[in-house]
């Protein structure tokens, strides 16, 4: 891996959002608000700007920008060399600006805002950061403070959530080891005083930085999956470095728990464990796409404006149209991931998603990093060296995005589950609709 | 009543998909299968003894709720459990 070239942008080079700054002549002031962020562009091509409707995405320049610029992107380069953790520093300033609990209620400390709202807020975070992993961190983290408000327990909330909110402890979500969790091994037995815990979680993609970690066991006396909270001092606790490929400065870790005693107030859910953890993957698999796709259109910006500085045969590359081809399919893998978060996240909006495992929500994860994987590929075909050896922006994205291949489910696992609830669906459509046997007699 | 499982499920029940259990509800219908399966116990119920909020359940064409399933069926209903769990 080399480091960042003198010609390397760490940032986009197309950077208005539209009807915003450099752009207000293109939308009528007097124009109306628009209620869906899906307009027509005016851009040659159909290229929407932003995600995020204009007054989210001016918002988050006007309130984050100079931070992401002056504080998070300046180590980022570094932080991937080492797999150094983003510092707990600059997580509690994010905290300070508002981002560590957007969607937690106001009396909790947070910000009481959407979900849809801070899946926009994410992607334009995920556009303007060179640091793939602060994203994440943020929609990370928000969730599992989210999980704890809703859990409704005023132990919960000012031991551990007013404390996320504000960025002064972290949480970690600990599930996986490897096996579906019908097989997982990490158990939690009863005791006289309490509960005690045995077992190894990894990775969890914040382990390194996590103050808390909300753990899945299995339950020695029901066979149960229960969830109970597991702080980092606890004894028996200990955290060994998980470096991966990318995403390195999220702090990855594995988690083991030797005989961890637990009072019994660390028990969050005693019974289906199971469906409470999918509740955090099922929205890991929406907040994801989000600032992925920022990733994603920063990349496509980044690499067209420098397409066109480069000469073939006295041309610009971009009059190739083999160039043309794979710029016209990105952008349409862009686009195509826009519209799909859109929908989802207005049905989000309008609660009418499943909150366990929603089809809709994992369509929009599988679409938008299936097209991120392809834009990968595209750009380490079309930029050559560049993209594999010019750290940023390239290199290190696509290493960070090729990372969500395998987060919140594996595109496989997505697949086979869409794949038996169409099945179950097409069969359950070809079946006769009998009489309902509680029906009254006489009714028709 | 006829229960269909599918997916993640068939390894519990030892890849039999169809199985006519007794029962004048679902609910019973269900005690009845994971008493006939034990090993399929914990994986459609939780300790507590309700159905797991992840499967989703459906008696001939309708989803049932999890405070449905007291619904009365016959045996020629027929109630297919759907599961989709991804991981971490």
């Amino acid at each position: 891996m080399m480091g960042e070239g003198a010609g390397a942008r760490m940032f986009p080079v197309v950077a208005e959002v539209e009807g915003g700054e450099g752009e207000a002549g293109e939308d009528s002031e007097a124009a109306p608000p628009r209620p869906s962020p899906i307009r027509i562009a005016s851009r040659p091509g159909g290229m929407v700007g932003s995600l995020a409707p204009p007054e989210i995405a001016h918002e988050v320049r006007a309130r984050f920008g100079a931070f992401i610029r002056d504080r998070i992107d300046p180590g980022a380069a570094e932080r991937d060399r080492t797999a150094t953790p983003l510092s707990r520093e600059l997580l509690r300033e994010a905290g300070g600006l508002g981002l560590l609990g957007f969607t937690v209620p106001a009396s909790a400390g947070g910000a009481g805002r959407s979900w849809r709202e801070w899946g926009w807020v994410l992607h334009e975070i995920g556009y303007l950061s060179g640091d793939t992993s602060f994203p994440m961190l943020l929609a990370y983290l928000g969730t599992l403070s989210r999980m704890l408000f809703d859990t409704g327990r005023d132990d919960v909330i000012h031991r551990y959530v007013r404390p996320m909110v504000a960025g002064d402890r972290f949480g970690g979500f600990a599930w996986s080891e490897g096996h579906d969790p019908f097989a997982f091994q990490t158990t939690v037995e009863e005791t006289p005083s309490g509960y005690v815990l045995d077992g190894v979680k990894g990775p969890i993609a914040d382990g390194l930085i996590a103050d808390v970690f909300m753990v899945f066991a299995r339950d020695r006396r029901t066979d149960d999956l229960v969830t109970v909270l597991v702080e980092r001092d606890d004894p028996g606790v200990s955290l060994t470095p998980y470096p991966a490929t990318g995403l390195r400065a999220a702090g990855m870790a594995r988690l083991r728990l030797d005989r961890v005693p637990l009072p019994r107030g660390r028990v969050l859910v005693s019974a289906d464990g199971l469906s409470y953890g999918q509740r955090f993957l099922n929205e890991r698999r929406l907040e994801m796409p989000c600032w992925a796709l920022g990733r994603m259109r920063a990349l496509l910006e980044t690499c067209v404006a420098e397409l066109a500085e480069r000469l073939r045969y006295g041309l610009p590359l971009t009059e190739m149209q083999t160039i043309q081809a794979a710029v016209g399919r990105m952008h349409a893998g862009v686009e195509t991931s826009r519209m799909v978060l859109d929908h989802v996240l207005a049905r989000i909006g309008d609660g009418l998603h499943d909150p366990l495992w929603d089809p809709p929500l994992a369509l929009a994860k599988y679409h938008v990093i299936r097209e991120a994987l392809g834009m990968c590929r595209t750009l380490q075909d079309i930029l050559g060296g560049a993209a594999v050896f010019q750290a940023a922006p390239y290199e290190r994205a696509i290493r960070d995005l090729s990372c969500l291949n395998a987060i919140a489910g594996t595109m496989l696992t997505i697949e086979v589950d869409l794949g038996v609830l169409t099945v179950g669906d097409v069969e359950l459509r070809r079946r006769p609709r009998p009489k309902r046997h509680d029906q009254p007699k006489g009714e028709p | 009543m006829k229960i269909t499982l599918s997916g993640n499920l068939l390894r519990f029940s030892k890849f039999q998909r169809e199985i006519d259990v007794p029962g004048p509800t679902v609910a019973e219908g269900l005690t009845r299968l994971c008493g006939d399966m034990p090993q399929l116990r914990p994986v459609l119920l939780d300790g507590a003894g309700h159905l797991r909020k992840v499967h989703r359940l459906f008696v001939n064409r309708d989803q049932l709720m999890n405070d449905e399933l007291g619904r009365p069926v016959g045996e020629d209903d027929e109630v297919m459990i759907l599961t989709a769990i991804a991981g971490g």
